[in-house]
Protein backbone atom coordinates (compact mmCIF):
# COMPACT_ATOMS: atom_id res chain seq x y z
CA UNK A 1 0.00 0.00 0.00
CA UNK A 2 1.69 3.28 -0.95
CA UNK A 3 1.90 6.03 1.78
CA UNK A 4 -1.25 8.39 2.66
CA UNK A 5 1.10 10.86 3.13
CA UNK A 6 4.04 12.37 1.49
CA UNK A 7 7.29 12.27 3.49
CA UNK A 8 7.70 16.39 4.11
CA UNK A 9 4.60 15.64 6.45
CA UNK A 10 6.79 14.80 8.70
CA UNK A 11 7.84 18.27 9.25
CA UNK A 12 4.69 19.93 9.46
CA UNK A 13 3.53 20.06 12.95
CA UNK A 14 6.63 20.99 14.47
CA UNK A 15 6.84 23.83 11.79
CA UNK A 16 3.31 24.76 12.73
CA UNK A 17 4.07 25.18 16.28
CA UNK A 18 7.13 27.34 15.42
CA UNK A 19 5.14 29.96 13.25
CA UNK A 20 2.50 29.77 16.31
CA UNK A 21 5.49 30.53 18.52
CA UNK A 22 6.59 33.35 16.07
CA UNK A 23 3.69 35.10 15.57
CA UNK A 24 2.09 34.99 19.23
CA UNK A 25 5.21 36.35 20.01
CA UNK A 26 5.35 39.06 17.33
CA UNK A 27 1.97 40.00 18.51
CA UNK A 28 2.48 40.02 22.13
CA UNK A 29 5.57 42.30 21.49
CA UNK A 30 3.44 44.83 19.09
CA UNK A 31 0.70 45.02 21.89
CA UNK A 32 2.74 45.41 24.39
CA UNK A 33 4.77 48.18 22.54
CA UNK A 34 2.32 49.83 20.13
CA UNK A 35 -0.67 50.04 22.54
CA UNK A 36 1.42 51.59 25.43
CA UNK A 37 1.86 55.17 26.70
CA UNK A 38 5.49 55.01 25.63
CA UNK A 39 4.49 54.70 22.17
CA UNK A 40 0.67 56.50 22.17
CA UNK A 41 1.58 59.48 24.14
CA UNK A 42 5.45 60.43 24.81
CA UNK A 43 6.57 62.84 21.90
CA UNK A 44 2.93 64.00 21.24
CA UNK A 45 3.78 67.86 19.91
CA UNK A 46 0.56 69.68 18.29
CA UNK A 47 0.86 72.89 17.12
CA UNK A 48 -0.48 75.32 18.81
CA UNK A 49 -2.23 78.20 18.21
CA UNK A 50 0.15 80.75 19.79
CA UNK A 51 4.44 79.51 19.45
CA UNK A 52 4.50 80.23 22.93
CA UNK A 53 8.45 79.18 23.97
CA UNK A 54 9.06 77.67 27.36
CA UNK A 55 12.46 77.63 26.24
CA UNK A 56 12.63 81.27 25.98
CA UNK A 57 10.48 82.62 28.58
CA UNK A 58 11.75 79.92 31.17
CA UNK A 59 14.95 78.83 30.32
CA UNK A 60 16.24 82.23 29.01
CA UNK A 61 14.25 85.08 30.51
CA UNK A 62 14.00 82.56 34.02
CA UNK A 63 10.02 83.06 34.48
CA UNK A 64 8.43 81.11 37.12
CA UNK A 65 6.19 78.34 36.21
CA UNK A 66 3.64 80.03 39.29
CA UNK A 67 3.32 83.25 37.15
CA UNK A 68 1.08 81.92 34.54
CA UNK A 69 0.46 78.67 35.89
CA UNK A 70 -0.80 80.47 39.26
CA UNK A 71 -3.13 78.02 40.79
CA UNK A 72 -0.63 75.03 40.56
CA UNK A 73 0.73 75.05 44.21
CA UNK A 74 -3.12 75.36 45.64
CA UNK A 75 -5.69 73.28 43.41
CA UNK A 76 -5.47 70.64 41.68
CA UNK A 77 -5.51 71.56 38.46
CA UNK A 78 -2.49 73.81 36.86
CA UNK A 79 -4.70 76.63 35.25
CA UNK A 80 -3.28 77.60 31.57
CA UNK A 81 -3.34 81.58 31.80
CA UNK A 82 -5.56 83.99 30.16
CA UNK A 83 -4.13 86.34 27.56
CA UNK A 84 -4.71 89.53 30.19
CA UNK A 85 -1.25 87.77 31.56
CA UNK A 86 0.56 87.12 28.26
CA UNK A 87 -0.67 91.09 28.54
CA UNK A 88 1.31 91.88 30.97
CA UNK A 89 3.90 92.38 28.77
CA UNK A 90 2.94 92.37 25.22
CA UNK A 91 0.25 94.81 25.60
CA UNK A 92 1.12 98.26 23.79
CA UNK A 93 0.18 100.18 26.89
CA UNK A 94 1.85 97.95 29.43
CA UNK A 95 5.20 96.28 28.95
CA UNK A 96 5.35 96.85 24.90
CA UNK A 97 7.27 94.40 23.95
CA UNK A 98 6.46 92.56 20.25
CA UNK A 99 3.06 94.30 21.04
CA UNK A 100 2.06 93.87 16.86
CA UNK A 101 3.79 90.61 16.72
CA UNK A 102 1.13 89.05 14.07
CA UNK A 103 2.03 85.82 15.90
CA UNK A 104 0.72 87.38 19.08
CA UNK A 105 -2.61 87.96 17.47
CA UNK A 106 -5.33 85.50 18.57
CA UNK A 107 -3.81 86.72 22.12
CA UNK A 108 -4.56 90.19 21.32
CA UNK A 109 -7.84 88.98 19.85
CA UNK A 110 -8.73 86.79 22.88
CA UNK A 111 -8.43 89.62 25.28
CA UNK A 112 -10.36 92.21 23.60
CA UNK A 113 -12.97 89.66 22.73
CA UNK A 114 -13.34 87.47 25.56
CA UNK A 115 -13.23 84.61 23.74
CA UNK A 116 -10.63 82.04 24.81
CA UNK A 117 -7.58 80.92 22.64
CA UNK A 118 -7.85 77.27 21.76
CA UNK A 119 -4.75 75.92 23.17
CA UNK A 120 -4.08 72.17 22.77
CA UNK A 121 -4.24 70.10 25.37
CA UNK A 122 -1.15 67.84 25.83
CA UNK A 123 -0.81 66.27 29.36
CA UNK A 124 -4.39 63.91 29.37
CA UNK A 125 -5.77 61.69 31.82
CA UNK A 126 -8.48 59.90 31.45
CA UNK A 127 -11.18 61.22 33.45
CA UNK A 128 -11.17 57.91 36.02
CA UNK A 129 -7.56 59.32 36.58
CA UNK A 130 -7.40 61.33 39.96
CA UNK A 131 -4.53 64.24 39.70
CA UNK A 132 -4.03 66.41 42.02
CA UNK A 133 -0.83 69.07 41.29
CA UNK A 134 -0.95 71.25 44.93
CA UNK A 135 -0.53 67.95 46.63
CA UNK A 136 2.09 66.59 44.45
CA UNK A 137 4.45 70.26 44.14
CA UNK A 138 3.80 71.14 47.72
CA UNK A 139 5.45 67.63 48.66
CA UNK A 140 8.68 68.75 46.95
CA UNK A 141 7.90 66.72 43.45
CA UNK A 142 9.44 69.17 40.69
CA UNK A 143 7.42 69.96 37.38
CA UNK A 144 10.31 68.30 36.04
CA UNK A 145 9.43 65.01 37.08
CA UNK A 146 6.38 64.23 35.07
CA UNK A 147 6.19 67.11 32.42
CA UNK A 148 10.07 66.58 31.51
CA UNK A 149 12.72 69.71 31.24
CA UNK A 150 9.52 72.23 29.81
CA UNK A 151 11.96 75.24 30.04
CA UNK A 152 14.24 73.46 27.10
CA UNK A 153 10.97 72.74 25.00
CA UNK A 154 10.48 75.39 22.22
CA UNK A 155 7.14 73.37 21.40
CA UNK A 156 5.81 71.64 24.16
CA UNK A 157 5.47 68.05 23.82
CA UNK A 158 4.59 65.36 26.42
CA UNK A 159 8.01 63.56 27.62
CA UNK A 160 6.92 61.24 30.42
CA UNK A 161 4.42 57.99 29.21
CA UNK A 162 2.15 59.27 32.26
CA UNK A 163 0.47 55.87 32.24
CA UNK A 164 -0.03 53.93 35.50
CA UNK A 165 2.87 52.05 35.45
CA UNK A 166 4.54 55.67 35.56
CA UNK A 167 2.99 56.79 38.52
CA UNK A 168 3.29 53.62 40.54
CA UNK A 169 7.09 53.27 40.05
CA UNK A 170 7.22 57.09 41.84
CA UNK A 171 4.47 55.94 44.33
CA UNK A 172 6.62 53.22 45.35
CA UNK A 173 10.03 54.94 45.13
CA UNK A 174 9.18 58.29 46.43
CA UNK A 175 12.47 59.00 47.41
CA UNK A 176 13.88 58.79 44.20
CA UNK A 177 11.85 62.07 42.90
CA UNK A 178 11.01 64.26 46.24
CA UNK A 179 13.76 67.53 46.40
CA UNK A 180 13.68 70.10 48.90
CA UNK A 181 10.57 72.61 48.53
CA UNK A 182 12.41 75.77 47.23
CA UNK A 183 13.93 73.89 44.08
CA UNK A 184 10.44 72.55 43.07
CA UNK A 185 10.52 75.09 40.47
CA UNK A 186 14.02 75.25 39.80
CA UNK A 187 13.72 73.08 37.02
CA UNK A 188 17.28 72.52 36.07
CA UNK A 189 18.27 71.51 39.87
CA UNK A 190 19.59 68.29 40.18
CA UNK A 191 20.77 66.51 43.77
CA UNK A 192 24.52 66.03 43.51
CA UNK A 193 24.39 62.33 43.50
CA UNK A 194 22.04 59.44 43.12
CA UNK A 195 23.10 58.75 46.56
CA UNK A 196 22.47 61.92 48.02
CA UNK A 197 19.19 61.95 46.14
CA UNK A 198 18.75 58.59 47.80
CA UNK A 199 19.34 59.74 50.88
CA UNK A 200 18.43 63.42 51.21
CA UNK A 201 14.61 62.03 49.49
CA UNK A 202 14.61 58.82 52.18
CA UNK A 203 15.03 61.88 54.93
CA UNK A 204 11.91 64.28 53.20
CA UNK A 205 9.66 61.12 52.95
CA UNK A 206 9.91 60.64 56.55
CA UNK A 207 10.26 64.02 57.78
CA UNK A 208 7.15 65.11 56.12
CA UNK A 209 5.22 62.01 56.29
CA UNK A 210 4.89 61.93 52.71
CA UNK A 211 2.57 58.39 51.89
CA UNK A 212 2.23 58.27 48.32
CA UNK A 213 -1.16 55.85 47.88
CA UNK A 214 -0.37 52.51 45.78
CA UNK A 215 -4.04 51.46 46.58
CA UNK A 216 -6.38 51.54 43.60
CA UNK A 217 -9.23 53.63 45.15
CA UNK A 218 -5.66 56.34 45.90
CA UNK A 219 -5.91 57.26 41.86
CA UNK A 220 -9.46 56.18 40.98
CA UNK A 221 -11.47 57.45 43.24
CA UNK B 1 -63.35 9.69 47.27
CA UNK B 2 -62.77 12.62 44.51
CA UNK B 3 -63.67 16.08 45.72
CA UNK B 4 -64.99 18.38 43.14
CA UNK B 5 -65.38 21.64 44.03
CA UNK B 6 -67.45 23.77 41.68
CA UNK B 7 -65.73 27.61 41.38
CA UNK B 8 -67.93 29.95 39.63
CA UNK B 9 -67.91 30.17 35.84
CA UNK B 10 -65.60 33.16 34.90
CA UNK B 11 -67.15 36.54 33.97
CA UNK B 12 -66.40 37.71 30.30
CA UNK B 13 -64.55 40.40 31.49
CA UNK B 14 -62.38 37.83 33.66
CA UNK B 15 -62.24 35.26 31.02
CA UNK B 16 -60.76 38.28 28.37
CA UNK B 17 -59.15 40.47 30.90
CA UNK B 18 -58.99 44.26 30.52
CA UNK B 19 -58.12 45.38 26.73
CA UNK B 20 -55.46 47.87 26.65
CA UNK B 21 -54.71 49.54 23.58
CA UNK B 22 -51.17 50.93 23.01
CA UNK B 23 -52.19 53.49 19.97
CA UNK B 24 -55.09 55.30 19.23
CA UNK B 25 -54.84 53.63 16.12
CA UNK B 26 -54.82 50.58 17.65
CA UNK B 27 -57.91 51.63 19.62
CA UNK B 28 -59.85 52.77 16.12
CA UNK B 29 -58.54 49.52 14.44
CA UNK B 30 -59.49 51.01 11.03
CA UNK B 31 -58.61 48.50 8.34
CA UNK B 32 -55.63 50.49 6.83
CA UNK B 33 -54.37 49.93 10.44
CA UNK B 34 -54.60 46.62 11.12
CA UNK B 35 -53.25 46.19 7.56
CA UNK B 36 -49.61 48.11 8.54
CA UNK B 37 -49.67 46.24 11.55
CA UNK B 38 -49.95 42.68 9.77
CA UNK B 39 -46.56 43.15 7.96
CA UNK B 40 -43.08 42.30 9.38
CA UNK B 41 -41.59 45.26 7.59
CA UNK B 42 -42.91 48.85 6.63
CA UNK B 43 -43.68 48.76 2.25
CA UNK B 44 -40.42 48.41 0.30
CA UNK B 45 -38.01 47.57 2.79
CA UNK B 46 -37.18 44.39 1.23
CA UNK B 47 -36.82 45.54 -2.01
CA UNK B 48 -33.94 48.32 -1.85
CA UNK B 49 -33.80 49.88 -5.79
CA UNK B 50 -31.31 48.12 -7.74
CA UNK B 51 -29.45 46.18 -5.17
CA UNK B 52 -30.51 43.64 -2.96
CA UNK B 53 -30.15 43.28 0.95
CA UNK B 54 -27.88 40.23 0.98
CA UNK B 55 -24.78 42.90 -0.92
CA UNK B 56 -26.48 45.76 1.03
CA UNK B 57 -25.41 44.20 4.10
CA UNK B 58 -22.42 42.81 2.59
CA UNK B 59 -20.47 46.62 1.67
CA UNK B 60 -21.96 47.98 4.97
CA UNK B 61 -20.24 44.88 7.00
CA UNK B 62 -17.02 45.81 5.00
CA UNK B 63 -17.34 49.91 5.08
CA UNK B 64 -17.93 49.59 9.39
CA UNK B 65 -15.10 47.09 9.63
CA UNK B 66 -12.57 49.18 7.40
CA UNK B 67 -13.81 52.50 9.22
CA UNK B 68 -12.80 50.75 12.88
CA UNK B 69 -9.30 48.78 11.56
CA UNK B 70 -7.09 51.69 9.88
CA UNK B 71 -9.13 54.89 9.10
CA UNK B 72 -10.81 56.65 11.97
CA UNK B 73 -8.63 55.64 15.30
CA UNK B 74 -5.75 56.34 13.84
CA UNK B 75 -4.81 60.16 15.55
CA UNK B 76 -5.44 61.30 18.95
CA UNK B 77 -8.26 63.31 19.54
CA UNK B 78 -7.34 66.69 19.79
CA UNK B 79 -8.40 68.09 23.68
CA UNK B 80 -8.75 71.98 23.57
CA UNK B 81 -7.67 73.74 26.61
CA UNK B 82 -9.84 77.19 27.19
CA UNK B 83 -8.99 79.80 29.83
CA UNK B 84 -11.33 81.70 31.20
CA UNK B 85 -10.43 85.00 29.56
CA UNK B 86 -12.69 88.15 30.94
Amino acid sequence: MANVFPKWSNAVPIKLVIALILTVSAATGAVWYYCSPNYTKVGYMPTQPVPYSHALHVGQLGLDCRYCHTFVDRSAHANIPGPSVCMNCHSPDLGNILSDSPRLAPIRDSYASGQPVPWIKIHNEPDYVYFNHAVHVNRGVSCVECHGQINEMDTVAEAKPLGMAFCLNCHRNPEQAVRPLDKVFDLTWKAESPDAQTENGTKFVHDWKVLPPQSCSGCHR
Amino acid sequence: MKRIINHPAPSEREASGPRYWRSLDELASTPAFKDWLEKEFPAGASTLEGSDRRSFLKIMAASFGLAGVGLAGCRQQTRHLLPYSK
